[in-house]
């Protein structure tokens, strides 16, 4: 049988210090709540460098930058709700994990995979 | 569940209390790493010893493989409480200390299931009590069982299956959790959803049930499972001599299902069941009689040490 193949090494960023962080919302982000209750975000995307270079080539000077959408379901939009720019994430799992009584890891789970896919796409930065 | 609070970890043989906030990290077959918010507090690998078990060759394997990442690796003497708390096997302590952090960990062997196990505890700075939540830790462990029933309890879910299903896949997943087992007629499925009032707000649970339980094409009733609102599932009895003749040389397949719907705990939990019979009633049954929520299956309390 294989033993220890390596040690944990130290984390980076302890999974208490990453919950401390606060999400913070883009400026460039417009929301609209549907009558649903779903939310839409509305977030600027930038185009590729080669992309941007192509359409001035192309004589495209002066085109608006473009906006994408995403709609949020229920539970996407309950945590986007509580992004208020001053509560930690620590604060949003464990309020998330009480709305629908799930266990503590699994809503910090869910909330920061939500949050690093917000991220990704540029609509929240962390503090 | 605060940290003060002690929960039963099972996984395929194994099961010890741990500290409430401590949580499966990493997940193997024969592996847990558990965390706690400061990282990782606890490893435990463990294995089926083919042969005479050698501690003096594993401690040397260990003690090799832990001074290649430039740590030193002594062996310890086991202090009273856990000489007193691992009677039951034959152990041998150690640990090792490295630039910011050091481990100590037992190496354990039991003559009864041939199981060997090796814990080791982390000593983080900030975490706390690492040594006295190690003896209640190991006090607790247990390798085998004593009723031909395997435990599985990770999360806040718990199962006691025949020992004949062996685990092939698990996933858990934020809201879905699937447990895949190959048994000796049929495969089974433990599943878990959560939260249960959003899935079902779209669908009632039969409907759930076709599109996120593999139930296609079942034949469904309403049924009550554990004192809990659910649906079970099968496939049509076989109608046509093709189909018979299919069925009596093995070349048919047949789906068993059940899902309820745990509403004080916001969960759906699900068994499925399939094999090249038709699954009978007393094998459903010893399945999903023996899945359920943390709170409502306790574990045997007179188990065994060792």
């Amino acid at each position: 049988m294989g033993w220890i193949t390596k040690k944990p090494s130290p984390p980076q960023l302890s999974r208490g210090e990453a919950l401390g962080c606060i999400p913070v919302k883009s400026r460039h982000v417009r929301e609209q709540r549907l009558e649903s209750g779903e939310v839409l975000v509305f977030y600027p995307v930038t185009v590729r460098p080669w992309m941007a270079k192509l359409a001035r080539w192309l004589g495209d000077r002066d085109s608006p930058p473009r906006t994408a959408k995403l709609q949020l379901d229920h539970i996407g939009s309950a945590v986007w709700a509580m992004l208020d720019g001053q509560t930690p994430l620590r604060r949003i799992a464990a309020a998330f994990a009480e709305d629908h009584r799930l266990e503590r890891k699994e809503a910090e789970v869910a909330v920061t995979q939500f949050i690093r896919e917000l991220g990704r796409r540029g609509l929240i930065g962390l503090r | 569940m605060s940290p003060t609070d002690w929960k039963t970890i099972a996984w395929n043989g194994v099961r010890f209390a741990v500290p409430g906030d401590w949580e499966p990290g990493r997940i193997g077959r024969r592996h847990l790493l558990l965390e706690s918010e400061p990282g990782p507090v606890m490893e435990i690998k463990w294995g089926t010893v083919k042969g005479r078990f050698s501690r003096r060759r594993q401690l040397r394997e260990l003690s090799r493989r832990i001074g290649r990442k430039r740590s030193t690796f002594q062996e310890r003497p086991l202090s009273g409480e856990w000489r007193t708390s691992l009677s039951g096997f034959e152990a041998a302590g150690f640990q090792w200390d490295a630039e910011n952090e050091r481990a100590m960990g037992v190496l354990l062997y039991c003559a009864a299931c041939r199981t060997a196990s090796l814990i080791q505890f982390f000593d983080w700075p900030g975490t706390q009590n690492i040594e006295r939540n190690a003896g209640r830790v190991l006090a607790s462990f247990r390798d085998h069982g004593t009723d031909q029933r395997v435990a599985w309890a990770l999360y806040d879910i718990v199962a006691f299956l025949p020992d004949h299903y062996t685990l092939e896949r698990h996933r858990f997943e934020a809201g879905r959790f699937v447990l895949e087992f190959k048994g000796r007629r049929c495969r089974l499925t433990l599943f878990r959803w959560a939260p249960a009032e959003v899935l079902l707000q779209k669908q009632r649970l039969f409907e759930f049930a076709e599109t996120f339980a593999g139930g296609a094409g079942l034949e469904f009733r309403m049924l009550t499972i554990a004192g809990h609102p659910g649906v079970e599932g099968r496939d049509p009895a076989p109608t046509g001599w093709m189909a018979c003749l299919n069925t009596r040389l093995g070349l048919a397949s047949f789906r068993r299902l059940r899902l309820w719907h745990v509403a004080g705990r916001n969960r759906i939990l699900g068994v499925r069941l399939e094999g090249r019979r038709p699954i009978d009633d007393p094998e459903m049954c010893t399945v999903s009689d023996g899945y359920g929520m943390d709170h409502e299956k306790a574990f045997p309390t007179a188990a065994e040490p060792g």
